[in-house]
């Protein structure tokens, strides 16, 4: 896939650490504003008081309004923001990894294997476990099916020592598919109640989050974002092609394991905690990309940054949207990400037909 | 500077590579020619680390090239494949500025700018600069990737350089042929050694200090141009008959296949398969 624009895309004016600064800038934003949506609505100006007042520069908003931010908001709105980032850089990492600008870590199995170990847990697993273990068991599922299903994938698609994309590609597509058959199998054997966790589940929310699922969330995506910098150097020979990045000096098969143990491990935990959430590690790359250039170096940071912006926010709208009750996030984001995405797709046609 | 011993590669139960052994001194320009399938990019692979033969062992400086790190080696060899696309799209000075990948660390951010601009000016691609890699003909696009080649080399003693060229002109008319062997031949001039897979026996005749004329894997003749590239040695790896050709003022020949007129004129002669049929009473 070459070059469809004549010029490309590099506004004038501020740099791309300016840019990312302003990007986080938004982020920040997003963040306050879903602290201050729901329910109960408090101006930014009294979110910001109140989230600067343990610090000491300010002095607290009283004590109901606190609550709500403090236990309520604050771990839902972090967890939303950390998996927006996850899914938005993951998102890039494998289209870099691909070479292929509509590639998502999905093409793994991350998700199908997730969905199939969340359903497995409400099914069957719940039942047999004791009492205690009950909350987080549906995300330790989904969390081991992700992992499950991905190394699977990428154990078939080994060859001689060598991973091969196309091959990674395919067996994703199988593994994709025969994990979609044991959901649906378990699906058909579930009672009513269990059919309404499932498909709350498969919608996707950011309503369960705790303190101990944003911890355990961070952990394990905390991997991927300390890595993501040193991606960067390969990401970009590889835009090259294999043989090239190779005689570049990247150890390709190492990138290659690395990437996507490391996505796995990220969006594995995001999935397990949030639920399946289409179309930010799409999209977010795709912005970044027009915004400045392909440079790995500033599209991973920039993507991350843009997820971290875009699902807060669409977790605000699903909040108060059809208040009191919630809409799913997964139906937000493909309700707005599927527009976004088809005018980038037309635009992209237009621009190869009109050379 | 290259040194190579008991190559064997083996694919499928078929030897595809046996070569006892090569040898390319610093400033050498070697080409290597041979018929589809012969082994040529195979053997170039080997000679530049991106592929392990079965057997047999290749040295760069008096060091097994196994025992070089990949990023050690990106600053001592580069390696222009045929002409690629792009993952994503890129401003061509971005694309030789990729070049300068193996150097993070260990060069400046202004030797690094340095070389991205004196590798473009050798490539005569300043003019293309801004322009989208994906916008430019194939011709300007290899002219890009020689600059991300040479920027890669950049700023290194030129005897200490290996550069590959893998079939770099096989879809480039004659202007953008000539203007990439040029450049690399002044790199040779300047001490770097240069191994080429070519496909057209006229240029590597013209460009080569020395050719290696492979069929099936092996050897079937290799020196100078001159003595090497004989109507014999080049039927024996291609199986067709051609007739050496010399330019009056130059002093180069060139390679043309016989007609079918001349081929009648000898009929019966059992060397040339695809004559014999038309070759009858």
């Amino acid at each position: 896939m070459s070059a469809t624009t004549a010029t490309l895309p590099r506004a004038p004016g501020i740099s791309r650490g300016g840019a990312l600064l302003l990007l986080a800038g938004l982020a920040a934003g997003a963040g306050i504003m879903a602290l201050g949506t729901g329910a109960m609505r408090i101006p930014p100006a009294g979110v910001l008081r109140e989230l600067l007042a343990p610090i000491g520069l300010t002095t607290a908003v009283d004590g109901a309004e606190g609550a709500i931010i403090w236990t309520l908001r604050v771990p839902r709105t972090l967890l939303a923001m950390l998996a927006g980032a996850v899914l938005g850089l993951s998102g890039a990492v494998m289209q870099g990894l691909f070479r292929n600008p509509l590639a998502d870590p999905g093409l793994l199995g991350v998700s199908a294997g997730a969905a199939l170990g969340a359903v497995f847990m409400i099914v069957m697993g719940l039942a047999l476990l004791p009492e205690a273990m009950r909350p987080h068991a549906t995300a330790a599922g989904a969390f081991a099916g992700a992992l499950v299903v991905t190394l699977l994938v990428l154990r078939v698609a080994q060859h001689e020592g060598r991973v091969l994309i196309a091959s990674m590609l395919l067996a994703g597509i199988v593994f994709n598919a025969l994990a979609g058959a044991g959901t649906s199998a378990l699906i058909f054997a579930a009672n009513d109640l269990q059919l309404r966790d499932i498909l709350f589940w498969t919608m996707g929310s950011c309503a369960a989050a705790t303190p101990a699922i944003l911890v355990a969330t961070l952990a394990a995506a905390l991997p991927l974002l300390i890595a993501a910098p040193f991606l960067t150097r390969g990401l970009n020979a590889l835009i090259l092609g294999e043989r090239e990045a190779s005689t570049l000096g990247i150890p390709i098969e190492r990138l290659k394991w690395g990437a996507v143990l490391l996505v796995t491990l990220a969006v594995g935990a995001v999935v397990a905690a949030v639920g399946m959430i289409g179309f930010v590690g799409i999209v977010a790359p795709h912005l970044a990309r027009l915004l400045r250039g392909a440079d790995h170096r500033w599209v991973l940071p920039a993507s991350a940054l843009i997820g971290a912006a875009l699902l807060p926010l669409a977790d605000a709208a699903a909040r108060v949207l059809v208040a009191p009750a919630e809409l799913p996030i997964g139906l937000l984001t493909a309700l707005l990400g599927g527009p976004f995405f088809l005018i980038l797709l037309l635009r992209q046609r237009f621009a190869v037909d009109g050379r | 500077m290259i040194t190579a011993h008991g190559l064997i590669v083996t694919r499928g139960g078929r030897r595809i590579l046996d070569l006892p052994s090569l040898e390319v001194a610093r400033g050498e320009v070697l080409v290597i020619l041979g018929p589809n399938g012969a082994g040529k990019s195979t053997l170039l692979r080997v000679l530049s680390g991106e592929m392990r033969p079965d057997a047999g062992e290749t040295w760069l400086d008096g060091r097994k090239l196994r025992d070089w790190r990949a990023g050690e080696l990106a600053r001592r060899r580069a390696v222009l494949p045929q002409a690629s696309s792009l993952g994503f799209p890129m401003a061509a000075e971005e694309v030789v500025a990729l070049g300068r990948l193996p150097h993070a660390g260990h060069s400046s951010r202004a030797a690094d700018i340095r070389a991205i601009e004196g590798a473009m000016r050798q490539a005569g691609v300043q003019a293309l600069a801004r322009r989208g890699y994906g916008t430019l003909s194939g011709g300007e696009q290899q002219r890009v990737q020689l600059a991300r080649v040479l920027a890669q080399l950049e700023g290194l003693p030129r005897g200490d350089c290996v550069l590959f060229l893998d079939e770099p002109t096989s879809a480039l008319d004659l202007p953008h042929q000539h203007a990439i062997l040029a450049v690399t031949s002044s790199l040779a001039a300047a001490g770097m050694a240069v191994i080429a897979v070519l496909h057209d026996l006229a240029l590597a005749a013209h460009f080569a200090d020395r050719v290696l004329l492979i069929a099936d894997g092996c050897r079937v003749a290799e020196g100078v141009p001159e003595e090497t590239l004989t109507p014999d040695h080049v039927e024996q790896a291609y199986r067709m008959r051609i007739r050496r050709v010399h330019d009056a003022q130059g002093g180069r020949f060139l390679l043309v296949p016989e007609t079918k007129a001349q081929a009648d004129g000898s009929a019966g002669d059992p060397r040339r398969p695809q004559y014999r049929e038309h070759a009858g009473p």
